[in-house]
């Protein structure tokens, strides 16, 4: 099933009846309303939990407002829930303790990811969120593999990593925001040992 | 270049992504600061502990290899090749190899040696050893080695250079399996390692025959030796009596002689067909019971296979 088909509801787009089953109503952050099915919601443990939990019946569903996920914005649900549209019914992986992890991306998978990083970034979040660990495994297999063949330095780039030099001065500026007099403290021991002093006194 | 801000992720996040990451990626990322090196630590440490081989290598080329039984992950520092990197799939493995070349290959390896050992922490480690290749290095590369435990260590000596040899031997520990090929005539090691299970002595002509009979280890290869039958039928007496060798499982002698006829004077012995699990040969029996099958090969050679009686009866 292509990404574009996945049945999910985007009910202020598009109002097409998902299957005469049980659905949920979502509501993202920036007010985008989804219908996603039970069977859906099952890969992600906190949904499901959550609606277990409100043990709503059909007529609720419709009759009370959609439950708001108050996080996530209206790009990154549309694809989690395509994502769980599409393994819907799968088994939940459990690490089987192989090291390294294995993890394929099925190629759903990899064109519903192929997206900014910023994007990828925010789907990463929301699938540790919602707890849906399929989608958590490849979207963290893609970030691995953004490593792949790299050396060190391209590696800082790649994962904006700061380098020694950087994480001393964020540590020094942060030190100093919560005790202005460190840095002359500081400077004043600098000089008293360039004079040769003993003592600070 | 396609960035993304991997400090930023939640902690699980981080520690899902390393998880997936081959050897390769994870000391390279450990490179990258002191951060990312205590980030590797904290969340792959655990879960890598014992589930590599490392195996050190300093021969012509200094080389350092991770490997398991899917992939193998290795690091060449060469100041004659040149640089490459390359990913080969097999149908069961992988292979990745970086080949550096440097006109310092001790500080490279050096680098790269101290985070694998302190990440892929791992009783399984082999060293293989010309102690003649790089003989002014000698001393920096066994210091970074100093208290290591190798659970196997072939060395290599063409030329003699006894003095580092000793260090060597003084300064690392072996558990496994220890190996010395050495065509010199005159070779007499310093200590052999005690408590390995394998010996294996290309050049033991230094060996005595009492040095022999106080090895306790399970496997002995001894290739060239200055033992005479008689030693040997001395040998086999103590050890039939159990006053030597009671570890002993296999044993491989080069004889001095090319007649064989006196090694087994006055030992009871019983010639016996090849099993399924044994070679054609004569038995000879332990006072516990305990049966060595021994074996002639080309007038030059002698085996002996300790066996229980059942073992023999079962094939």
């Amino acid at each position: 099933m292509s990404v574009e088909n996945a049945p999910v509801v985007d009910v202020d787009e598009a109002a097409i009846p998902v299957e005469k089953k049980m659905y949920y109503r979502f509501e993202s952050n920036d007010k985008k309303e989804f219908r996603v099915s039970e069977l859906a919601i099952q890969q992600s443990e906190t949904l499901n939990r959550l609606v277990e939990a409100m043990g709503y019946t059909s007529e609720d569903v419709e009759n009370k407002p959609a439950i708001a996920i108050e996080n996530i914005d209206g790009k990154t649900l549309k694809l989690v829930f395509q994502w769980c549209e599409h393994h819907k019914g799968e088994a939940i992986p459990v690490d089987d303790g192989s090291v390294p992890k294995i993890v394929e991306i099925p190629e759903f998978d990899a064109k519903l990811m192929d997206i900014d990083n910023g994007l990828l970034f925010k789907l990463i979040w929301a699938a540790d969120y919602l707890n849906i660990v399929q989608l958590l495994n490849v979207s963290c297999k893609k970030v691995a593999n953004m490593a792949q063949g790299k050396t060190p330095a391209q590696l800082r780039r790649v994962y904006l990593l700061p380098s020694d030099e950087e994480d001393e001065a964020a540590k020094r500026a942060a030190q100093e925001a919560q005790d202005p007099r460190a840095r002359e403290v500081e400077e004043e021991f600098e000089e008293r040992k360039r004079q040769g002093g003993n003592s600070f006194f | 270049m396609n960035s993304i801000p991997f400090l930023r992720f939640p902690l699980i996040v981080i520690k899902e992504v390393l998880s997936t990451m081959t050897p390769f990626e994870l000391i390279h990322l450990s490179m990258v600061s002191k951060r990312s090196q205590t980030i590797v630590k904290t969340f792959s440490k655990p879960k890598l502990r014992n589930k590599f081989n490392l195996e050190f290598r300093f021969v012509n080329n200094y080389e350092l290899s991770v490997e398991n039984e899917r992939m193998k992950c290795e690091f060449i520092f060469t100041s004659s090749g040149y640089n490459e990197f390359s990913v080969i799939y097999t149908d069961r493995k992988r292979f990745d190899t970086i080949q550096k070349r440097t006109e310092n290959k001790f500080d490279e390896f050096k680098k790269i040696c101290i985070i694998v050992l302190d990440i892929f922490e791992s009783n399984r480690k082999m060293l293989h050893y010309d102690i003649n290749a790089d003989t002014n290095e000698n001393r920096v590369i066994i210091d970074m080695l100093k208290s290591k435990s190798f659970e196997s260590c072939h060395i290599y000596d063409d030329k003699g250079n006894d003095h580092d040899l000793k260090y060597l031997l003084d300064n690392l520990e072996f558990s496994k399996k220890f190996a010395i090929f050495s065509i010199r005539r005159d070779y007499v090691p310093t200590d052999l390692p005690k408590n390995v299970r394998s010996l294996s002595l290309g050049n033991a002509r230094f060996l005595k025959l009492e040095q022999l009979m106080r090895l306790e280890c399970t496997r002995i290869w001894l290739g060239l030796t200055n033992l005479t039958n008689n030693d040997i039928n001395v040998f086999l007496k103590s050890w039939m009596s159990s006053e030597s060798n009671l570890n002993l499982e296999q044993l491989e002698i080069g004889l001095l002689s090319s007649t064989t006829d006196d090694i087994l004077l006055n030992i009871p012995n019983e010639f016996r067909d090849e099993t399924r699990l044994l070679p054609s040969g004569v038995d000879i029996k332990r006072n516990d019971g305990m049966t060595a099958r021994i074996q002639f090969i080309g007038g030059h050679t002698m085996r002996m296979h300790v066996h229980s009686p059942v073992s023999t009866e079962l094939s």
